[in-house]
């Protein structure tokens, strides 16, 4: 090859790679991009903003117990508050509801208002505690429990799990002087693909949601019947086995009341048992530290600690009840044409823009329109969501349409917080028609004096998402009509 | 037939406990097994292996009231409220399945003492008024009486009348328990700390250590209502001061180390720890500050050293105090002379 030739070929191939800079930035250009989570203040975090003195009074000494941080016994300065463990994912409420303020959901390296790691990285070996960090907690990942969907993989007939493991354990701590309860084999049980994963839900607001009738819940999801068939949505309620009515917090919509979601947090997340949720988990005697439970309104009224008689529970209960629900940012000319976007692509007949409370006792929360942007009821989302897990009357792939005020500011999506990129969390909306999740619902049987065992009662079978529909419109969008509704949602 | 029977069998029953010995102590065999159990009992470090020699005594000798004793009194020497709650569970399953049984109706009643002391007074006295010659329960409720937190004198000398009575020779253990000392780690660390060609991590360790058997400690008092409220409060107020030194020799290890990042991770979480205490005028919340204020000096630290100065100022400000005011300005000058 001559020199002539090579200059030539340099040539071509540098108007080559000219052109083809030009198409992929063309490309680049055009393809939607989460913007990421929004900056500047927090627009969430404080009172409701119409409740009188009092109540903010009140408000504001439940959020100092949301905030107070819980050791073993109570002993160590600055973690005063007792009946850590003896498992546990957090030690505080607010160590996990963090972002974009206390309240909200995990904490996260990519905030742009507040980065911190994860703080269950340093929790595994704080007080002298001697936890691994499971693989799936990571600096810059989200705050995670952990639930285990068999309770015996080698065995098809084994009953379901379901239930939360806690990460760790309070081995090794100076004040848990003597346990020595060791940490679920995390590693054998991912190898197993026994794992699935759940993030904090954020709880602004959250007094907004419980004072919504059953009623209105019940008509939003049976508006616009004819439409959510044509898409194939149908989705359904949750409810509470005893008493019928509509439970709506949790990724499964699985707790009835503001009140149970705490009791049953404050127990699995943190291992302190309340006045709800009573009794110790894991309570190998030589873990059991303090009586139980742990919590509970004391008799006579004791302010010496917090300053106010309740219970740590219902301080929690009230913090969540009273919150303001987030501000969205002022919409852009793209947001506006997102919003308008996102209802004609039918997001909207899931992720319910507007309801409306009944009456309050507390001041200005009596028939509050409000927009949490989900009908809170539980939708089957088809394999790529499905975590194996029934609650209540939510299967395996049912989960709750994930609220979306707020997503805005929020670092991690899904349940198990697969994903900093909204857009990945949209199209994991969508579930191969094909793949089918099956349902299946055991009746035990004993016979006389025989071993016990189970048998199965009743299966279904659900393929695809009820999303398919809508993420099919989505995906028929241009990108700029994309990039619209991800500037929507960032500003929400 | 059988009426009589049930006659003669339950005659039979009455005579045997007027006949039986009033129980004063333990057969010699068992008094030496006990001995032995206990000396065992001291060595190992967990509670499983502590009390081992205790179970292994009762699967030999199920139906003796002094060996079940002698558990019930290494449970609560050595447990914490997990075990304590097994052992009065265990004891009350007991009871039920042998409803009859004075010696079990008695160690479900012993068991409660000291958690529930209350309770335990009343089951007690109520098997003293039904079987005035079980000498057990009378021994029990006289040691119950000659406790602080129980005292009751003319009761006590009623109690040991009826104990002397039945069993001359019988003498009281005294409740509770004498406490151990804190442990002496955290001060030997602290000491090891001032001296050369130490191995810093060890010193650390050493300290943690004293730390979990002075939370050990603390388990001795906070299940048992033979201390009080007031008591409990301050015993967990002087731990607390003691993971401050731990931290603090931590900070110092830190740096003696030349690891001064570790040494700033820690100092940021004392300083996050404050805050808690930041409603309190106490001295031990004094005594954080000032702390804090000496370790920033050390370390240098100029800016957070004066933040920690200011504070204990505004402290002032909000309540005068000659004494702290005296107190600040030396440490102020301490705190210049080292920066």
């Amino acid at each position: 090859m001559t020199h002539q030739n090579v200059v030539q070929l340099l040539k071509q191939a540098r108007l080559l790679a000219v052109c083809l800079c030009v198409f992929l930035g063309a490309g680049i250009l055009q393809a939607q991009t989460d913007p990421g989570p929004r900056g500047g203040s927090a627009g969430a975090g404080g009172a409701f903003p119409t409740l009188n003195a009092n109540e903010v009074a009140f408000f504001n000494q439940a959020l100092n117990t949301f905030n107070e941080v819980d050791s073993v016994t109570g002993a160590i300065p600055g973690e005063d508050s007792a009946g850590l463990g003896p498992t546990f994912n957090g030690n505080s409420c607010a160590q996990c509801h963090a972002e974009p303020a206390v309240g909200g959901t995990s904490p996260g390296l990519n905030s742009r208002i507040n980065a911190r790691p994860n703080p269950q990285v340093a929790l595994a070996t704080l007080d002298g505690a001697t936890n691994t960090v499971p693989s799936f907690v990571t600096a810059g990942g989200p705050v995670r429990e952990a639930r285990f969907t068999s309770t015996d993989t080698t065995n098809i007939y084994a009953p379901l799990d379901g239930g939360v493991h806690g990460l760790f354990t309070i081995k090794g701590r100076t004040d848990a002087p003597g346990c020595t309860l060791a940490q679920p084999d995390f590693a054998g049980q991912l190898a197993a693909g026994n794992v699935t994963f759940r993030i904090p839900t954020p709880l602004f607001g959250l007094g907004l949601v419980e004072n919504t009738p059953d009623a209105t819940l019940q008509a939003n999801l049976a508006a616009n019947a004819s439409a959510k068939a044509g898409l194939g949505i149908s989705g359904h309620l949750n409810t509470s086995g005893n008493d019928g009515t509509v439970t709506r917090f949790g990724w499964k919509a699985q707790n009835k009341s503001l009140l149970v979601f705490t009791g049953e947090a404050y127990n699995v997340e943190q291992g302190v048992s309340n006045e709800l949720f009573s009794n110790e988990r894991a309570a190998v005697p030589g873990c059991v530290f303090n009586a139980t439970p742990e919590d509970s309104t004391p008799v006579p009224p004791d302010v010496s600690d917090t300053g106010s008689p309740e219970s740590d529970s219902t301080n929690f209960a009230v913090f969540m009840r009273l919150t303001a629900p987030p501000t969205p940012a002022p919409l852009s000319a793209s947001a506006v044409n997102g919003q308008a976007l996102f209802n004609s692509t039918g997001c909207v007949l899931c992720h319910t823009s507007t309801l409306k409370t009944a009456a309050s006792p507390f001041t200005g929360m009596s028939n509050v329109t409000y927009h949490p942007f989900s009908d809170f009821a539980v939708h089957h989302m088809g394999s790529t969501l499905t975590d194996g897990t029934n609650q209540g009357g939510a299967g395996p792939d049912e989960f709750r349409t994930a609220p979306l005020w707020g997503v805005g500011q929020r670092l991690f999506f899904l349940h198990d917080g697969r994903t900093k990129n909204l857009l990945t969390a949209i199209q994991a909306h969508s579930s191969p028609g094909n793949i089918c999740v099956t349902t299946q619902n055991y009746l035990e049987f004993s016979t006389n004096g025989g071993a016990s065992y189970f048998q199965p009662f009743t299966n279904t079978q659900v393929c695809g998402s009820e999303a398919n529909g809508v993420i099919n419109n989505f995906n028929a969008l241009s990108s700029s009509q994309k990039q619209d509704i991800l500037n929507f949602l960032r500003s929400l | 037939m059988y009426c009589r029977i049930f006659l003669i069998a339950l005659l039979t029953s009455v005579s045997a406990w007027c006949a039986a010995p009033a129980a004063c102590g333990p057969a010699s065999e068992i008094q030496a097994a006990l001995q032995k159990a206990a000396v065992a009992a001291k060595d190992p470090a967990d509670f499983d292996h502590k009390i081992a020699p205790f179970v292994a005594l009762r699967q030999r000798y199920p139906n003796d009231l002094f060996v079940h004793e002698g558990y019930q009194d290494a449970v609560n020497q050595y447990g914490i409220e997990g075990h304590l709650r097994s052992m009065t569970d265990e004891y009350q399953d007991l009871s039920l399945k042998h409803e009859n049984d004075l010696m079990y109706r008695y160690l479900y009643a012993r068991s409660l003492m000291g958690r529930s002391t209350r309770a335990a007074i009343q089951s007690l006295s109520e098997i003293t008024a039904a079987n005035p010659n079980f000498a057990p329960s009378h021994r029990t409720l006289a040691e119950i009486y000659g406790s602080e937190t129980f005292s009751d004198a003319r009761k006590l000398k009623v109690e040991q009348q009826k104990l002397l009575a039945l069993c001359p020779s019988s003498s009281l253990l005294k409740r509770p328990s004498p406490l151990p000392a804190l442990s002496p780690l955290l001060e030997r660390a602290e000491h090891l700390l001032t001296m050369n060609s130490v191995n810093l991590d060890a010193v650390i360790d050493m300290a943690f250590q004293g730390l979990r058997e002075d939370e050990w400690r603390l388990q001795r008092i906070r299940p048992f209502d033979w201390y009080s409220v007031d008591f409990k409060r301050q015993s967990q107020r002087e731990l607390q001061s003691r993971y401050w030194r731990l931290w603090t020799l931590q900070v110092r290890c830190y740096r003696k180390a030349g690891q001064p990042q570790k040494a700033d991770d820690v100092l940021a979480s004392m300083d996050q720890r404050v805050n808690s205490f930041r409603k309190s005028n106490d001295a031990f919340y004094w005594g954080l500050l000032t702390t804090l204020a000496t370790l920033y000096a050390e370390g240098k630290q100029k800016e957070q050293a004066t933040q920690k100065l200011q504070q204990m100022e505004q402290l002032l400000v909000e309540h005068p105090d000659a004494g702290r005011a005296a107190m600040l300005e030396d440490l102020r000058k301490h705190v210049w002379s080292s920066l």
